[in-house]
């Protein structure tokens, strides 16, 4: 118990060093297994893992969802969707609100049908992941805008 | 670029075009490749042979080939909050140890991937549809991540850069 929480201690004090949160988690893990194991077990399973991650299958999603979130935000798909649901919800008491939620909604249907085709994938996850990141990417455009 | 209007220096020159062009490059292949494998294996009932294998390889190829552009454009996910109040000494001192850290820590890695890539070499390792050579992907692997480690060597001579919510090309 009492390693978790140095663990935990270390990543914290190296995050606010301004160290990259993948620097900091990659030490905290290595010096962790080292003292917990041994450190040639540390050793092997930096390049192990780092080997293994790095083509994962499931993982292909990011880069490509990244990329078509930009394909969107570049058709000016989502200023057009906030566009068509600001018209209807604006007037109304607390439609930016909405119509940013609206927005939000038609990008996951348009989302929803894409990955459809790549059921095969960690769908739970993937949508989830896809989900936050957009809605994190709109929030911020419009608030944005409307200031 | 964001570089914090400081001279290019050779890495920014060469490495990063090459590289940039590579991952871009990467990147179109791999949603190609998605697109015409979904096609294929919905519609025609034939899927790509050994596509899972392609996109994985691609995958690792397109990951390290970003490291060090990413590494370049300062644009590492860091917990900046404390950037608009802190003092320039201090954003010094974290710049070093941050450069310092990433560097042993990536050169550390740099290392292990290519022993593990001599491993996979001796033994011979292919994928399991295409037969293509692991040893080649992680010799790739070694050489962009000993890259990276140079970008963060040449980083840390470089001024730390303030993130400040509102300005900058993240914005």
């Amino acid at each position: 118990m009492i390693e978790t929480l140095v663990g935990f201690a270390a990543f914290f004090a190296l995050a606010l060093l301004r160290v990259p949160m993948a620097f900091c988690m990659g030490i905290v893990g290595f010096f962790g297994v080292a003292y917990m194991i041994s450190f040639n077990a540390a050793a092997a399973m930096i390049a192990q893992t780092t080997f293994e991650t790095g083509q994962s299958y499931t993982l292909s999603v990011i880069p490509l969802f990244i990329l078509m979130g930009n394909f969107v935000v570049r058709a000016k798909l989502s200023d057009e969707l906030y566009h068509a649901a600001y018209c209807f919800l604006g007037h109304k008491r607390g439609g930016l609100a909405m119509s940013t939620i609206i927005a939000c909604a038609g990008l996951r249907r348009d989302l929803w049908l894409f990955h459809r085709h790549r059921r095969d994938l960690h769908q739970g996850l993937v949508s989830l992941d896809a989900e936050i990141w957009l809605q994190g990417c709109a929030l911020g455009r419009f608030d944005r805008r409307r200031r | 670029m964001n570089n914090g209007g400081q001279p290019l220096g050779w890495l920014d020159r060469v490495v990063v075009p090459v590289l940039g062009f590579v991952a871009a490059s990467v990147l179109f292949a791999l949603m190609i490749l998605t697109c015409a494998d979904v096609i294929g294996r919905y519609f025609l009932s034939r899927p790509i042979f050994g596509a899972f294998e392609i996109t994985e390889t691609l995958l690792a190829a397109l990951i390290f080939a970003g490291l060090p552009l990413v590494t370049l454009r300062n644009e590492h996910v860091t917990v900046d909050v404390f950037d608009p109040i802190a003092p320039d000494w201090v954003l010094h001192i974290q710049h070093l140890i941050a450069c310092t850290l990433g560097f042993v820590s990536t050169g550390y890695l740099a290392y292990r991937l290519w022993l593990r890539a001599v491993a996979l070499d001796l033994g011979g390792e292919t994928t399991g549809q295409i037969k293509y050579k692991l040893s080649y992907l992680a010799y790739s692997m070694s050489i962009l991540m000993a890259l990276t480690a140079a970008a963060l060597l040449v980083l840390m001579f470089r001024k730390p850069q303030r993130s400040i919510p509102g300005e900058g090309p993240g914005a």
